[in-house]
């Protein structure tokens, strides 16, 4: 039975009962999104830095794993903390609000989805896409990249970063509009 | 309104088809330098392997003994030779332990009005049980502790009882080992008991406390049970002496140092080094020394009381 077929939760168990392949499997799934998760929030080096931490942590506490929730919930919480902890170190202070022109986007109508007349060319939205991202608050762009790298539902950024639903929730609606407004104004 | 529809859009977002997810995924294809990935990998596997090293590795090399502060090569020495110093010292204590417990029977042997009837007629002034007595502990013989139940066996039985009939002397149930079996036996020639009564009237109490002790020996049938209540009964008797030794102990300690204060107050302190001194030449046997100072500190201080022990020794008024 191939491991690609079989949900992260049992690899992660194979591991920490001795299965290196389990974890060669799981490590191949997640490890784009975990390194991307913290290039899009920090620098190269650092970021590199902080993906092996995070991966070496996996495997450390691998013996205590229990299923208590999904895989990339345990993975992006410990991804999270250890961002955190960077943040910390380093003097910068995440926000924890979700920007000061909320009021202004209450107001606006926009559209989730990107309008029509954004024409560029896909590798180019993606190129601006991450210069907007680069203009979000700290909050806001890590809800948007767990939800878009490792798939987390508002219930599971909520866990993940250790808040209420709801904050989880009106960060992820905010980014999605700040970066919809910044893809605009830069076509 | 305006939340509702923004929500809406989310739920849309959501779902995961939306073009601003699609363009993010475009551009998401940075991955974590090779090297990265060999480290990472070469960790978890030396990982594993140390998880499978521990699962076949032998019950001694269990993960607590490694992780704390015994765990060491030196686990299952340490723990050996702690079970032979444990065995060993037990070997050797217990036989001085016996000892001891042996010597301090010897020491406290039990008071004649606590132990069996034989033992108390024993007391000088008082009839002697023996062959021709009337009362007879058949379980000393046996080594086993006497019985201590005053109230039950002993308290009967200390009444005199003499001129009891031979043919009555041997109750039908008994067994060996048991502590309450007694021999009544009687002299027939004995005319009057200490109390005075007549021999029928003796004759009906020894009876009755053949009757009581047939009923005690009843309600005891087995020798298991016999033994129990011996042991309670030892245990009971040895506090009780252990606790009139402490009294007494106490009681002299207090009586000691009230004398002492006495003799400090009498004089400030002055002539108690003195009367020490008196006392010490007295354990040494000099005694006309002792004297002599005595009645040169009695002329100096006429009004000196003199400690009962001090004047006793020197037979002094």
């Amino acid at each position: 039975m191939s491991n690609d077929s079989i949900a992260d939760e049992t690899l992660m168990l194979r591991f920490s009962a001795g299965d290196a392949q389990a974890f060669e499997a799981l490590y191949a799934r997640h490890k784009g999104g975990v390194y991307r998760y913290f290039t899009r929030q920090c620098r190269q080096a650092i970021a590199e830095e902080l993906f092996q931490d995070v991966w070496m942590r996996v495997v450390t506490t691998s013996a205590s794993y229990r299923v208590g929730a999904r895989f990339t919930t345990f993975l992006y919480r410990i991804a999270h903390n250890r961002l955190v902890d960077h943040f910390r170190s380093v003097g910068r202070r995440p926000e924890t609000t979700v920007g000061n022109d909320e009021e202004g986007l209450l107001e606006t109508e926009s559209d989730i989805e990107l309008a029509p007349d954004i024409q560029a060319s896909r590798q180019e939205l993606a190129n601006q896409l991450k210069h907007c991202l680069d203009e979000l608050s700290d909050p806001q762009r890590e809800a948007f990249l767990l939800r878009e790298e490792a798939g987390l539902g508002v219930e599971e950024i909520a866990q993940a970063t250790d808040v209420g639903r709801e904050t989880a929730k009106s960060r992820l609606r905010y980014a999605v509009i700040s970066l919809r407004r910044c893809l605009e104004r830069l076509s | 309104m305006t939340e509702r529809k923004t929500d809406a859009k989310l739920d849309d977002y959501l779902s995961g088809n939306s073009q601003l997810s699609k363009a993010y995924r475009d551009g998401a294809e940075e991955v974590p330098p090779t090297q990265l990935d060999s480290a990472i990998l070469l960790r978890a596997r030396e990982h594993a392997e140390q998880i499978k090293a521990r699962k076949s590795s032998p019950w001694w090399s269990i993960p607590f003994l490694h992780g704390g502060p015994f765990g060491s090569n030196w686990a299952l020495p340490t723990a050996l030779a702690s079970i032979v110093i444990v065995v060993g010292l037990v070997v050797l204590v217990e036989p001085a332990l016996d000892a001891v417990d042996q010597a301090e029977r010897s020491l406290l042997a039990p008071p004649a009005d606590i132990t069996d009837p034989a033992s108390a007629a024993s007391q000088p002034g008082e009839k002697k049980f023996g062959r021709d007595s009337r009362v007879q502990d058949s379980s000393r013989g046996a080594g086993v502790p006497s019985p201590a139940p005053a109230s039950r066996v002993a308290q009967p039985l200390l009444e005199p009882v003499p001129r009891a009939p031979a043919t009555q002397a041997a109750p039908k149930r008994r067994t060996a080992s048991s502590n309450l079996e007694f021999k009544l036996e009687a002299p027939q020639d004995a005319p009057l008991n200490p109390a005075g009564r007549t021999a029928s009237e003796d004759t009906v109490q020894a009876s009755s406390a053949r009757a009581a002790l047939n009923s005690l020996q009843e309600e005891s049938p087995t020798d298991s049970r016999d033994i129990e209540k011996r042991q309670a009964l030892d245990g009971f008797r040895k506090a009780e002496r252990n606790r009139q030794r402490f009294d007494e102990r106490r009681a002299r300690i207090a009586s000691e140092r009230t004398r002492l204060g006495e003799v400090v107050r009498q004089d400030g302190g002055q002539n108690a080094a003195r009367l020490e001194r008196i006392r010490a030449l007295i354990d040494d046997g000099e005694i006309r020394l002792a004297r002599t100072i005595l009645e040169a500190l009695l002329q100096d201080y006429p009004d000196l009381r003199v400690p009962p022990d001090i004047s006793a020794a020197l037979s002094i008024q």
